[in-house]
């Protein structure tokens, strides 16, 4: 087992995030397992243990992968050099990418509910390709915005065309 | 005149041995053009609406009106009147109108009709007009749905010319301004076509930031007629640089269209099914033969035409595609506007060494009438030989042309000669060619290329390498890449490979290549990330006339040269470099100053 890794003084994002996935998790689970609760149950009229069943799982397996958000959490990190923009995120499976600063075209901050009430935001950093998908989630209180600021400035000085 | 195709030799002598001003466009169409790019509002071509589809939709009526007119006839008669759609003829019909005195009505209303439509037409005409000032170009359109467009000029992907064929016979032609994006471009139709010659030669001038002094040597003087622009499209050809221009043999064309594995297994498929038809007796067979080889027939003539008279060019303004026979377009795309490039060699096509060059652009134009002809505009070259493969990469990378890296990445095989791996077999993880390949613990995925399949960073460009039997070399420059990526999956992690993507704009799909030893794929990122952002701050290629002129001023007022001056640090400055001769103008990357050993 080789795996690719980059040493570097990685910065981390909030452990909290991964309660945000957890609850995210738990509650898309309880809105799919209650849907095929009563898809099963109501209108296909099967068993009612079979669909109790069915929707039990659903919600045990969404739990599940919402858990192991608290050992992906601490595979996510940011790492700004003098030129580009590291990211790395993944643990089964790995993704480093390197943006150079001058690349970006615009820089999102997002927050949905569950991420608002542990006080969390997601940055996204846009390039002009669509397959660059630089996402850096669970910034905690004005970090997002600091580190936003931060790369814009960065990126005026060294623009760039396409 | 006598040769249609080539012009005579000679007739330019002093053009092909100073700055070729290729675009030449007639002296009294460029005056007219300056006039036109005076900031001003200017009409289009006066024939528009009915090359926009006026004649389409009076040819559409007139076929409506032909298949309806019993029913239309019988509306104005009587209700009593026992009409029989079969047998009546119009003009009893029309007897019977007019005696009854609804006839003058029904004609003062088709009247009526035509010339509301030519009074809407008119109204169209008037109201679509366009402008260009000293930074952006303007259109505005619609009577009842305003619209208006307005696109920077620094910000263009490319200008085209598209002369259908019926628009031909009118002398106008479709000018093109092309930005980044889905839907983006601006469609200035229809002009005339000396006159959307010069006023595309006028925008690139602006949108490269070319001086006056430079746009002063630029003049020339050739008159251009409908009968002429038949007979010799490429005529503008004649300035260009001969060791830059590729054109394709029409029986390299004919032959390549030909060896295409689609048409030969649908062309073995079809004797097959005719070969059961008469064994088996099954004459039904037949009907589902026929549409299938008139839709390839129609396909193969549609790409043959386009490809017959297939040229491109190195110009000042950058690249010069042209192509159709009888639908032409010339499409001129400035330095920096191609963002990756594919080559590939068709199985079939190898016993002949032929091959075929693709390419990514900003744009995406969804036009539902011209798709087919978006989708071919994405290639540099149908079909060519290596030199051939080697002038249009030139073109687009000047700093690859005939180096050894790119040869290996068309037909190396990974090793420098067969013996070398005979010797060292256990060691021949990276390979002798310069390109880092898929290790030998790895090859059970690549089991036919491993030792082909690989990366290489060179001065300008990442060179994908892939595919034994289907071979292929994907090109990235490096000013281009948008990011880049490293990828590992637990399954290879198990094998200890790993996988590079280089994201760039325009694909869907980035270019990758996969199955790479873990320290070897690392080692290629971290050199990326030291390369791509010095490539990418000495690209000049936003205003690529303005590096050439230290003291010149731009035309265009407001062409940004802030491109130039925010080079990265540690970049040594690219404009110092850059010839002025007009043609050695791409991406200077500060690797080509330290001069490249090509073999």
């Amino acid at each position: 087992m080789e795996r690719i890794d980059l040493v570097g003084d990685w910065r981390r994002v909030s452990p909290r995030y991964a309660w945000a996935e957890l609850w995210t998790a738990a509650i898309w689970g309880v809105i799919v397992a209650a849907a095929i609760v009563v898809l099963l149950g109501l209108i296909i009229r099967l068993d009612w243990w079979i669909a109790w069943l069915a929707g039990g799982g659903v919600l045990v397996l969404m739990l599940l992968s919402g858990l192991f958000g608290f050992l992906r959490v601490r595979t996510i990190g940011f790492l700004m050099r003098d030129d580009d923009l590291l990211v790395r995120r993944g643990m089964l499976f790995r993704r480093f990418v390197s943006v150079p600063y001058g690349r970006m075209q615009v820089v999102d901050i997002t927050q949905g509910p569950v991420e608002r009430m542990l006080d969390l935001r997601t940055l996204k950093f846009v390039t002009a390709a669509a397959t660059s998908a630089v996402t850096i989630p669970g910034l905690p209180g004005s970090d997002a915005e600091v580190l936003r600021d931060e790369l814009v400035a960065v990126a005026e000085s060294r623009r760039a065309g396409l | 005149m006598t040769d249609p195709i080539l012009p005579p030799p000679g007739r330019q002598p002093a053009a092909a041995s100073m700055a070729p001003p290729a675009e030449q466009p007639p002296a009294a169409a460029q005056e007219r053009a300056r006039t036109l790019v005076d900031g001003e509002w200017h009409r289009l071509h006066p024939a528009t609406p009915l090359l926009r589809g006026g004649l389409a939709v009076i040819v559409a009526g007139a076929i409506l009106v032909n298949s309806l007119r019993d029913r239309v006839v019988a509306l104005f008669l009587p209700a009593d009147y026992d009409y029989d759609g079969e047998s009546t003829d119009a003009l009893e019909a029309a007897e019977r109108l007019a005696s009854n005195g609804t006839l003058i009505w029904v004609l003062l209303g088709l009247v009526g009709v035509l010339a509301l439509c030519v009074l809407g037409f008119w109204l169209a005409w008037r109201v679509h007009t366009f402008r260009v000032t000293g930074d952006v170009v303007e259109v505005r359109q619609g009577i009842l749905f305003r619209s208006h467009r307005r696109a920077p000029l620094a910000r263009i992907q490319g200008v085209n010319v598209e002369k259908r064929w019926f628009a031909r016979i009118f002398g106008a032609c479709k000018l093109e301004i092309q930005s980044a994006g889905a839907d983006a471009n601006v469609e200035l139709a229809y002009l005339s076509n000396d006159l959307a010659d010069a006023l595309r030669y006028e925008i690139l001038a602006r949108s490269s930031g070319r001086s006056a002094q430079q746009h002063q040597q630029q003049t020339g003087s050739r008159t251009q007629r409908v009968v002429d622009d038949f007979l010799r499209p490429d005529a503008e050809l004649d300035g260009v640089d001969r060791g830059s221009l590729v054109r394709l043999k029409p029986g390299t064309v004919v032959a390549s269209s030909l060896l295409d594995l689609g048409l030969v297994l649908g062309v073995l498929l079809a004797v097959a099914a005719v070969v059961a038809m008469i064994a088996f007796d099954i004459p039904w067979l037949l009907f589902t033969l026929i549409p299938t080889v008139l839709s390839v027939v129609s396909i193969t003539v549609r790409t043959l035409s386009q490809k017959l008279r297939y040229s491109i060019a190195q110009t000042p303004d950058g690249i010069r595609l042209a192509y159709g026979l009888l639908s032409t377009t010339t499409e001129v795309l400035p330095p920096g506007r191609v963002f990756s490039i594919t080559v590939t060699q068709p199985l079939l096509w190898r016993p002949m060494g032929w091959w075929k060059v693709s390419f990514t652009r900003a744009t995406k134009t969804t036009d539902a009438s011209s798709g087919q002809q978006r989708q071919y505009a994405n290639v540099l070259l149908p079909v060519g030989d290596r030199a051939d493969v080697d002038t249009v990469i030139g073109l687009v990378l000047p700093q690859l042309r005939g180096t050894r890296a790119l040869h290996d990445g068309l037909v190396g095989r990974g090793v420098a000669d067969a013996d070398a791996v005979a010797q060292d077999g256990a060691t021949a993880a990276t390979s002798h060619d310069g390109f880092v390949t898929t290790p030998r613990s790895a090859r059970l995925l690549r089991p036919l290329s491993w030792r082909r399949n690989g990366v290489a960073i060179g001065d300008a460009a990442v060179l994908l390498r892939k595919g034994r039997i289907w071979r292929s070399l994907g090109i990235v420059p490096l000013a281009r890449t948008q990011s880049f990526a490293m990828h590992q999956g637990p399954l290879e992690g198990a094998l200890g490979v790993a996988h590079l993507a280089v994201h760039v704009v325009g694909n869907a799909f980035s270019p990758a290549i996969g199955a790479l030893a873990v320290e070897d794929a690392q080692r290629v990122f971290a050199h990326a990330r030291e390369v791509v952002p010095a490539a990418i701050g000495a690209d000049t290629t936003e205003t690529w006339h303005v590096r050439a002129e230290e003291a010149g001023e731009p035309v265009a007022p407001a062409a940004p040269s802030m491109h130039v001056e925010a080079a990265a640090p540690g970049t040594v400055g690219g404009s110092a470099s850059a010839s002025t001769d007009g043609m050695e103008q791409h991406d200077v990357t500060p690797d080509e100053q330290r001069g490249e050993p090509r073999p």
